[in-house]
């Protein structure tokens, strides 16, 4: 649904707003499947066997659920039983006021998080940093020991996936996952039940997708099926681990100075309100609107062509490649009346085919011998969410502009050591907002970085043109007058049925006031003491391609599912 | 008695996928639409062989929704998630409102426990329209009740939802502190 269609504080529409948004969240497939898999396969067995409360009219069903759901629950909560599940877990952390974690670091000093699933907060100590993200506010107070003042800035997507992790929820996760790792993902678990102490205890082991002491082990206690403790050690170096030890306090932290920071201490704000606001929350929108698809990209560029077949089904993706070191015909646009699709399947018949990555819903894996065979790995610097986090404008690794999400909705959120100004009425760009951004660089200090956004309000504000340029300090932001810039021109929209905005055509612009090196065997356009790179990129999304499940199949054996 | 049927398989892979999403509307929860969403198959399964069913469609989403409804409200004894601090903030005006999805997402929950203090006929009315998307004349058909109740019952169902979920216009509104 396009935001420009909705007006905000009619109750009519805001009611149909919330149904539209709930129908819109897409089932999950793998339970769907299983559960219409176990149907199919009833026989005369299921039919003997069903106890006889279920033998009912079934108009009648309404009250006799009731009953016996309510009989359930009181037994659940009379009887525990010991053997608790991540939705018992979810279910008891969600109960409770406060959760609050405790660690010691190696080199001296606390660690305190804490998490209130009602009041939406979630804060973090450290001996030098106070962090505190209130959900209800959408806002992220930030304050270094020592400092001055607090900053305080949006929440952000991580963040605000932390103080209320609803896929997570929505999934029937575990709550504590974005909580305690914020967007790393659990890649495996299993769980048991241990004796200590002369106690029973159960136990969750988990992988995560990332990181040095990935391997997770959560003791939860089977009375309460609250947590107890949370440890992390490296499956390397099992000296390299830590502890959070958890307690669940009637009270918790009500705003960062309850953390310690001075009371004369100033608020820095850093929120930007009104339209700014408002182009913030509409690109996160519009990339949660995206759902699924089947998406051909074809590339044109100074290194030649390339292509990409990207697949998406809930939290499942994957990315076949289409490369050729061949010059093709120089690549225009389908004809009007002309399908994409037979376009797309023309031009790839040229190229060679490899998969590429594959993301099963939980780890996403390479093929470490793409265009040889198939061999696939455990893909260290991707996590499954990465897809469409509105990071890296649109280059997945090996796969640039396949990730079209992030380059026309990416995570404008600021940050804080980042500068941000919004200008509502760009003269070169009439219609337009704009989003500056900018930060000096570590690698080529003093220059400062500037990352210019347009954005369309007509088009859910969807980015239309960017701008990335670098300057010394102190001169005005200009890219006419940088040495070097990269643009992006967004062409020809499309407005799917879901209400997304994408362009079919994405021009880029590579402009630099040195010559291009030789060695680099890339085409361009001299320029005056300089050069220029063009590349022009085409997209098609069909949003009624089959998705089998087989796609995101990865056979540990070797050979990928076609 | 066996009755000329249409085959169980087909049923299933026609009304099925529709019957789960129905009911995972509703929940928002994947563990307890599994639940739901197995006994209303099996409940329909024990229906088909014993008597004719005009429609399948109608019969598996309205087990789905009750079910799924009967689930909503033994959820809200045990945990709720409602905030009910925020229903009483008073409203930013609109041209400094933003809509953060977190705010949809906690509506969308809202929503769901809402359903559940509706009247039965209701409740089940509102869910099969919107969350399995079911016409006004199918419902009426599904429930033995005539179209125009059917209308009268959607109606009196937005209205209470608008109003428990603080969507009325009844109030002026006010800036944010």
């Amino acid at each position: 649904m396009n935001t420009d269609q909705f007006s905000p504080g009619v109750s009519d529409n805001m009611l149909d707003r919330v149904i539209h948004d709930i129908q819109a969240r897409p089932a999950p497939p793998d339970i769907k499947d299983r559960v219409l898999a176990a149907a199919l396969a009833y026989g005369p067995r299921q039919r003997a066997q069903v106890p006889r409360i279920l033998r009912r009219s079934w108009l009648l069903l309404g009250s006799a659920a009731v009953a016996t759901s309510a009989a359930c629950v009181l037994a659940f909560l009379l009887f525990p039983s010991a053997s608790a599940g991540w939705t018992d877990v979810t279910a008891a952390v969600n109960a409770q006021k406060w959760i609050r974690a405790t660690t010691t670091y190696l080199q001296g000093g606390q660690g305190r998080m804490w998490y209130s699933p009602q009041r939406q907060v979630w804060a973090f100590q450290t001996p030098d940093v106070l962090t505190f993200c209130d959900g209800r506010e959408q806002a992220k107070y930030e304050y270094r020991k020592g400092s001055r003042e607090i900053t305080k800035m949006p929440l952000g997507e991580e963040n605000g996936n932390r103080v209320l992790p609803v896929n997570d929820l929505l999934q029937g996760k575990a709550v504590l996952g974005p909580w305690l790792f914020g967007s790393e993902k659990i890649v495996a678990q299993q769980r048991r039940e241990v004796s200590e102490g002369g106690r029973k205890w159960i136990e969750f082991q988990m992988v995560l997708a990332r990181g040095a002491t990935n391997q997770a082990t959560l003791r939860v206690d089977p009375t309460t099926r609250l947590p107890v403790y949370l440890r992390c050690v490296s499956p390397t170096d099992p000296a390299r681990h830590f502890q959070w030890t958890f307690d669940y306090p009637a009270e918790g932290p009500a705003d960062i100075y309850a953390l310690g920071v001075p009371a004369q201490t100033r608020i820095d704000d850093h929120m930007p309100s009104g339209e700014a606001a408002r182009a913030l929350q509409g690109i996160a929108a519009g990339r949660a609107r995206i759902g699924d698809f089947r998406l051909m990209v074809a590339r044109e560029g100074p290194f030649g062509s390339a292509g990409s077949i990207v697949w998406r089904k809930g939290d499942r993706w994957r990315v076949d490649d289409y490369s050729t070191y061949m010059r093709l015909p120089p690549m225009t646009k389908p004809a009007d009346g002309q399908s994409w699709s037979d376009w797309f399947a023309q031009r790839f018949k040229r190229c060679r085919h490899a998969p590429w990555l594959v993301c099963d819903g939980k780890t996403v894996y390479h093929n470490a011998e793409i265009y040889q065979g198939v061999r696939w790995e455990r893909e260290q610097s991707m996590a499954p969410q990465d897809m469409f986090s509105g990071q890296r404008l649109g280059n997945l690794p090996g796969a640039e502009g396949a990730e079209i999400g992030s380059l026309v909705y990416p995570d404008l959120t600021p940050w804080r050591s980042g500068r941000f100004e919004f200008d509502p009425h760009p003269p070169d760009a009439p219609g337009c907002v704009l989003i500056k951004q900018s930060a000096e660089l570590s690698v080529t200090r003093p220059n400062v970085g500037h990352n210019w956004y347009y954005l369309d309000p007509t088009k859910g504000y969807a980015v239309v043109r960017i701008e990335l340029f670098e300057l010394p300090p102190q001169v005005p932001a200009d890219p006419r007058t940088a040495a070097g810039c990269t643009s992006f021109r967004m062409e020809d929209f499309q407005l799917t049925p879901q209400g997304f905005w994408y362009p079919r055509t994405i021009h880029e612009t590579n402009r630099s006031t040195e010559p291009a090196a030789s060695s680099s065997g890339a085409t361009g356009t001299a320029l005056p003491g300089g050069h220029m790179m063009t590349g022009t990129a085409y997209y098609d999304f069909d949003f009624t391609a089959a998705l089998p499940d087989s796609l995101f199949v990865v056979d540990h054996a070797g050979d990928a599912k076609k | 008695m066996e009755c000329d049927l249409p085959d169980w398989a087909s049923i299933v892979r026609t009304h099925g996928p529709m019957a789960f999403d129905a009911a995972w509307r509703l929940l928002g929860h994947a563990a307890d639409t599994e639940d739901v969403v197995q006994e209303a198959l099996l409940e329909a399964f024990q229906l088909h062989g014993r008597q004719p069913v005009r429609n399948w469609g109608g019969l598996l989403r309205h087990l789905a929704t009750r079910r799924a409804i009967d689930r909503l409200r033994a959820r809200r004894a045990t945990c709720s998630l409602a905030d009910k601090a925020l229903a009483s903030e008073p409203a930013a005006p609109e041209s400094e409102q933003p809509e953060p999805v977190a705010v949809m997402h906690e509506l969308a929950e809202r929503l769901r426990l809402a359903v559940a203090d509706l009247p039965d006929r209701e409740a089940s009315v509102f869910a099969l329209h919107y969350f399995a998307e079911v016409t006004n004349s199918d419902i009426a058909q599904t429930l033995g009740i005539t179209v125009e109740a059917t209308g009268v019952a959607l109606h009196k169902a937005r209205k209470k939802l608008m109003q428990s979920l603080g969507l009325q216009d009844s109030a002026p509104r006010s800036s944010k502190p």
